[in-house]
């Protein structure tokens, strides 16, 4: 809490500092047409500068710029421009009336670039989506990411289950997610992308392997980055969805801006809630007198999953100490029953995990911050995280609904359970981005985080309670150009990691490694990358990156969980050298159409790899550093527009994960070594195609009709060269379309999807033995008023 | 070539005749083969894949049936061959062509046979009244086809028991023993606990059960420790019944606290149905192994008995050979006490007098062995099959030793890579 103190004290001296640096004046107004009728868009630009603005839905703008004269040109299709010159030493109003243009425009085709495609071409292998146009069926960005090159979502059962996400073979605590560049975890650890309101979001971006600098990370195989709306508008942003499996969602986001101070509120909620009481194919239950199995269909019983986050944001923007400036208040609670154990033959009936966190935070942004040309941005944010397992109940359930009065509880087979995780988190990030010439910038990032793990049980008294701390710090520069006229960009980065673990536990130490770390110490280590773009021309370019990536312990691998887990301070960070090299471009063979194209070939080459390894005490495990994997992979997409109406895209992951532990624990020949990781999809693809029909029924009016389809190649449980071949557990292939309709009128403002997700109703597992559901059906009403 | 077809079934006949006689003397109570031609038994070799199989491991363990384990039989592997465990554990029963046991659900009792790279479940019972977890429990034959199960309950204050018919795996009874948690004697430390398995054994000469306890204060982390001596019940096999409740003052803990003798062997039995068991005393930091004694007929264990004197670590396992001899797998402290420390070691015990000798091949001691957690030795057919890995070798090699002649020759191996957890003989289908 003291640090959270001190860097807040530290960001207000910093705005106060820079209000006596910066000395702008204002020029705002109205731009109307010949009518006094409001013209939006209109651009008011400083000529010879980049400075600029554009006009609201209401035709006003506003627009800093340093005392002088200066020249300001009124802009807009289809009339005509304005220039004028002004002396500017203090703030002043100013109307524009606009006639229109009775030039001629000859026909040319105009390719935009969104911000996604913008970034899928920057040098690093990022892939970005759109979230917007699909936003009107999307049900949750976990159907999106599962959707892309590379990237593949394993989820345990239905809505709210568990999750693992993979970016090209690395999975688990190696990817890191984030909103907006700050750690998605300080909206509490319940908070996923499975739960997040879709409509508070923008696009996604997802770096595979190399990790920019700027977000601070120690991510060892990708990060996710989920930009949410940056509206300069008000509007207010709601929609309701329900389903099968009693399925409710409901989200809620908006903007107020109130004009007269320029106060900005947004609040922002999202509610999540199922039943899950999807049918389970072909399993074991009791008979009706309990004494013999039979196998059935029966419905799930113990699945009810509850989110909820609710964030209210203000502040300001464009004033003369802070190009932005919020505080945010948030809190998120989950509520889920557990129906099954890690396979779905172990069938609970009355545990459940709920978890809440609160959130405070601020951050501020200021370009031009004490010298021209540099640009701060600061975020302070602590987060109460606090999460129960409730496993209480003397039963054992079985498929069938029924259960029998047990001698122990259901998930741990042992006393009566209420077992508490208090994880406080607190993020201080500040970068500083310096542009020292037009293709030459400079980002310098720092980021600390402090963890706390505080556990203990209310009723297990065998429970010792612990309560250990890991503290981080990442700093990471990064120097990029852009060259030859933007067609090279490159981009160096550094980052020094620092471990700040604080031990206190002095016992066993020849178990712990205690006796060779001791107490309060830190560790440095360094990772680095670069990466390249050359774009020959538009329709080929060619892109290559490669980063010395490192993943610190967290607190439970490094401090043991106090009971079967012992602790490790001595663990290693692990490491891995990560390459991309990548092909695309963007072809436009036709007037109206387009073709984007990128094909990646990568390489992970992981060492020190954290993993579990049983010790000598019984049922007693510990984090231990294992040589681990090496990963080669390719991978392939394709993305066709025609006219902004039909969209098709494919793409296929090809990924080839083999172990690189030489020796097994007693120093000889692992039969693993260089064998093909097991229980990891290697072969996996997806397929999109929607029309839009505009104008149908009434003007202003959209009709979307979509269809995908996932594809994933079956694989083995264990490792394939070991046991009979055709007798191995093994997780079946996945054909799984869905499909979905909707219809927007009134320019988007109302929104009816109907989707039906799995319309086949396959038998799908993405885990083994964890079911998913079938076919579920879908309708979701959106409005969107601004 | 007929000349050969004689020879050869006269070696069959000779073998069988050979077994008939092994089986005479062997009234072992515990689940063991029946001695006969080897031809209608097979060994099953459990290997893993990557790191130990077994206990909270996730690790894969592949079960590959051979039909003998002799040096023409060459390197034993599971590349391309075996059955995977799956949802079974590698802990389990078994007996005759079937295994038993408590599945990962943990939610039934379950008989199986592994047959033609398969697991094939032959019948399961779903839990009535008393459950149990995978791993956590201990068990006794009472007869052919009567099976008891027992362990702590979930907070460990009870001791639960079942008995099964293993002909269709039903609940023929359920109840609780009549013990009371021992009281503790370390100051300062409360009993809340009992062992989580505790050891069962039947002994049939006696016609008792008996199960073999501890006291623990409960804690499941650092601080958690062993409050009493253990304990000896001795129960009326058809009703479990509590005839008597004794301490023992001659060890501290009994092997198989935790797991029974689900993998190890820690209790074995001679002809004259004594019950010799696997016992250990802590002593500066340093698990001293010992085997006590219960003559038959008696409840408590025989004070002037020592059957490992002069320990230098841990006892592990303990199988009967025949004649006063038994066959033990213990470890030497001072040589690493980790579950790969290769400090463990085979040697052949003379019961009546506690005289052991290192098992030896070639006029030479074997060289210790890696594997805390194993059973790599089976005892069949007057001869036990003794797996060993030691560190300069680079397969794990089989030695047979010949209980009546006392004779040590090398079979089998079993690829090096894989980690060779555990071998059961089993009568084919």
């Amino acid at each position: 809490m003291k640090v959270f103190v001190h860097v807040f004290l530290l960001l207000v001296c910093l705005s106060q500092l820079s209000l006596t640096v910066q000395n702008q004046v204002t020029l705002s107004g109205k731009v109307t047409d010949r009518q006094g009728d409001p013209l939006p868009l209109v651009t008011i630009a400083v000529e010879n500068t980049t400075s600029g603005t554009y006009t609201d839905d209401n035709g006003y703008y506003s627009l800093r710029v340093s005392p002088g004269k200066h020249t300001f040109v009124v802009s807009s299709l289809g009339y005509k421009t304005i220039r004028t010159s002004l002396d500017l030493q203090r703030d002043k109003t100013l109307d524009f009336k606009l006639e229109e243009s009775s030039i001629n425009l000859k026909s040319v085709e105009v390719y935009g670039k969104t911000q996604s495609q913008q970034a899928r071409e920057s040098a690093l292998s990022v892939n970005a989506l759109d979230v917007k146009p699909v936003i009107n069926s999307l049900n949750n960005l976990n159907e999106l990411v599962n959707r892309t090159a590379g990237v593949k979502v394993r989820e345990e059962g239905g809505v709210g289950s568990d999750f693992d996400l993979s970016i090209n073979g690395l999975s688990g605590n190696s990817i890191r997610y984030f909103i907006d560049g700050v750690p998605l975890d300080s909206k509490g650890s319940n908070v996923t992308l499975a739960n997040l309101p879709v409509n508070l979001i923008d696009r996604v971006e997802i770096y595979k392997g190399v990790v920019p600098a700027s977000l601070g990370t120690d991510a060892l195989g990708g990060a996710v980055n989920i930009i949410t709306q940056a509206e300069k508008k008000n509007f207010l942003d709601a929609s309701y969805s329900i389903g099968s499996f009693h399925t409710h969602r409901a989200d809620l986001n908006a903007q107020f801006v109130e004009r007269r101070t320029g106060l900005i509120v947004r609040p922002t909620v999202g509610i999540n809630y199922s039943k899950n009481d999807y049918r389970m194919k072909d399993v074991q239950m009791r008979n009706e007198t309990g004494d013999q199995f039979i196998y059935g269909n029966p419905k799930r019983f113990h699945d009810g999953y509850f989110s909820l986050l609710a964030q209210i944001e203000a502040g300001i923007t464009g004033k003369s100490w802070a190009d932005e400036f919020f505080v945010s208040a948030s809190y998120s609670q989950t509520d889920k029953e557990l129906q099954t154990g890690s396979v779905q033959t172990k069938v609970y009936g009355m545990a459940e995990r709920n978890s809440d966190a609160w959130n405070l935070s601020a951050r501020y942004n200021k370009s031009n911050f004490m010298t021209e040309g540099l640009t701060l941005k600061a975020t302070l944010s602590h987060t109460w995280d606090h999460s129960i397992t409730t496993d209480t109940a003397y039963r054992k359930y079985y498929w069938d609904g029924g259960y029998i009065v047990s001698q122990r509880n259901e998930i741990r087979g042992n006393a009566p359970s209420i077992l508490h995780y208090k994880r406080p988190l607190t993020l201080a990030r500040a970068n500083l981005d310096y542009r020292l010439h037009e293709h030459h910038s400079l980002n310098l990032n720092y980021q600390l985080s402090r963890t706390g793990n505080d556990r203990y049980d209310d009723l297990d008294q065998s429970f010792e309670p612990s309560n250990d701390a890991v503290t981080k710090q990442i700093i990471g520069l990064t120097y990029s150009q852009s060259l030859f006229d933007g067609k090279m960009q490159n981009v160096f980065f550094a980052k020094d990691y620092v471990n700040h673990p604080n031990i206190r536990q002095t016992d066993q130490p020849t178990v712990t490694g205690s006796d060779r770390v001791r107490g309060s110490t830190t560790q440095n280590y360094l990772g680095y990358g670069a990466g390249l773009r050359y774009q020959f021309f538009d329709p080929l370019a060619v892109k290559v990156s490669y980063e010395h990536s490192v993943r610190l312990p967290i607190a439970r691998e490094l401090l043991g969980n106090g009971t079967t887990i012992y602790a490790n301070v001595a663990l290693e960070p692990e490491k891995s050298n990560n390459v991309n090299l990548a092909l695309f471009g963007t072809w436009h063979p036709a007037g109206r159409h387009t073709l984007y194209y990128e094909a990646n070939g990568f390489l992970r080459y992981v060492d020190n790899y954290i993993q579990t390894s049983v010790i000598e005490k019984e049922g007693m495990m510990q984090y231990v550093n294992d040589p681990a994997v090496h990963i080669k992979g390719v991978e392939g997409e394709v993305r066709y527009d025609w006219d902004g109406r039909l969209q098709l895209v494919a793409n296929v992951s090809y990924q080839d994960a083999r172990d690189r532990q030489k020796y097994k624990e007693d120093g000889k020949p692992s039969a693993t070594y260089d064998n093909h990781v097991p229980n990891r999809p290697w072969l996996f693809g997806s397929a999109e195609a929607s029309y839009t029909f505009h104008g149908l029924l009434q003007r202003d009016s959209k009709l979307r009709i979509g269809c995908t389809f996932q594809w994933v190649h079956w694989y083995f449980l264990t490792w394939e060269a070991y046991g009979n071949r055709d007798t191995k557990a093994r997780i079946p292939s996945q054909h799984i379309c869905n499909a979905d309709i909707t219809y927007s009128w009134k320019r988007d403002r109302y929104n009816i999807a109907l989707e039906c997700s799995n319309l086949f109703d396959e038998t799908a597992y993405d885990n083994y033995k964890l079911q998913k559901p079938g076919r579920a059906c879908f309708a979701k009403f959106r409005i969107f008023i601004n | 070539m007929k000349a050969f077809k004689f020879r050869w079934l006269a070696f069959l006949v000779a073998l069988i005749s050979l077994g008939f006689t092994a089986c005479s003397d062997d009234d072992d109570s515990k689940d063991l083969p029946e001695n006969g031609t080897e031809s209608q038994y097979h060994f099953d070799l459990f290997l893993t894949v990557g790191k130990h199989g077994g206990m909270s491991s996730k690790n894969t363990t592949v079960v590959n049936s051979v039909d003998k384990l002799t040096a023409d039989k060459g390197i034993i592997t599971i590349k391309g061959e075996g059955t995977e465990l799956g949802d079974y554990s590698m802990e389990s029963i078994s007996k005759g062509k079937y295994y038993y046991q408590i599945p990962s659900s943990n939610d039934r009792f379950v008989k199986y046979q592994i047959e033609d790279n398969q697991i094939w479940e032959i019948a399961s019972s779903p839990f009535k009244a008393n459950t149990y977890k995978v791993r956590s429990y201990t068990h006794a034959w009472i007869d052919d086809n009567t099976l008891v199960i027992m362990a702590a309950n979930g907070d460990a204050s009870q001791i639960i028991w079942s008995k099964l018919n293993t002909d269709n795996m039903s609940i023929l009874s359920e109840g609780t023993l009549d013990i009371p948690l021992p009281e503790s004697e370390i100051a300062g430390e409360e009993t809340r606990k009992f062992t989580t398995s505790g050891i069962l054994t039947y002994n049939k000469k006696a016609g008792k059960l008996f199960y073999f306890y501890y006291g623990k204060n409960g804690i499941s982390g650092r601080g958690g420790k062993t409050t009493t001596k253990f304990y000896t019940a001795v129960l009326n096999p058809t009703t479990l019944a509590v005839e008597s409740n004794k301490r023992n003052s001659l060890a501290d803990e009994m092997a198989g606290s935790a797991y029974g003798e689900l993998m190890q062997d820690c209790v074995t039995y001679d002809e004259a149905g004594n019950l010799y068991l696997a016992a250990t005393i802590i002593k500066d930091e340093m698990e001293e192994g010992h085997l006590l004694r219960i003559k038959n007929g008696e409840t408590d264990f025989d004070t002037t008995y020592e059957g490992y004197p002069n320990a230098d670590g841990k006892l592990l396992t303990i199988q009967y050979l025949g004649n006063g001899k038994a066959l033990a797998y213990a470890r030497d402290d001072a040589s690493g006490t980790m579950i790969d420390s290769y400090s463990h070691y085979y040697s052949i015990i003379d019961l009546a007098t506690g005289k052991r000798e290192r098992l030896s091949y070639g006029g030479k001691e074997l060289a210790y062995s890696g594997g805390r957690f194993s059973q790599r030795s089976v005892v069949f057919n007057e001869k036990a099959y003794i797996g060993v890995n030691t560190e300069a070798d680079a397969n794990a090699i089989i030695y047979i030793y010949d209980t009546k002649s006392g004779t040590v020759e090398k079979g089998a191996e079993v690829a090096g890579e894989f980690y060779f957890d555990m071998i059961r003989v089993m009568e084919n289908d």
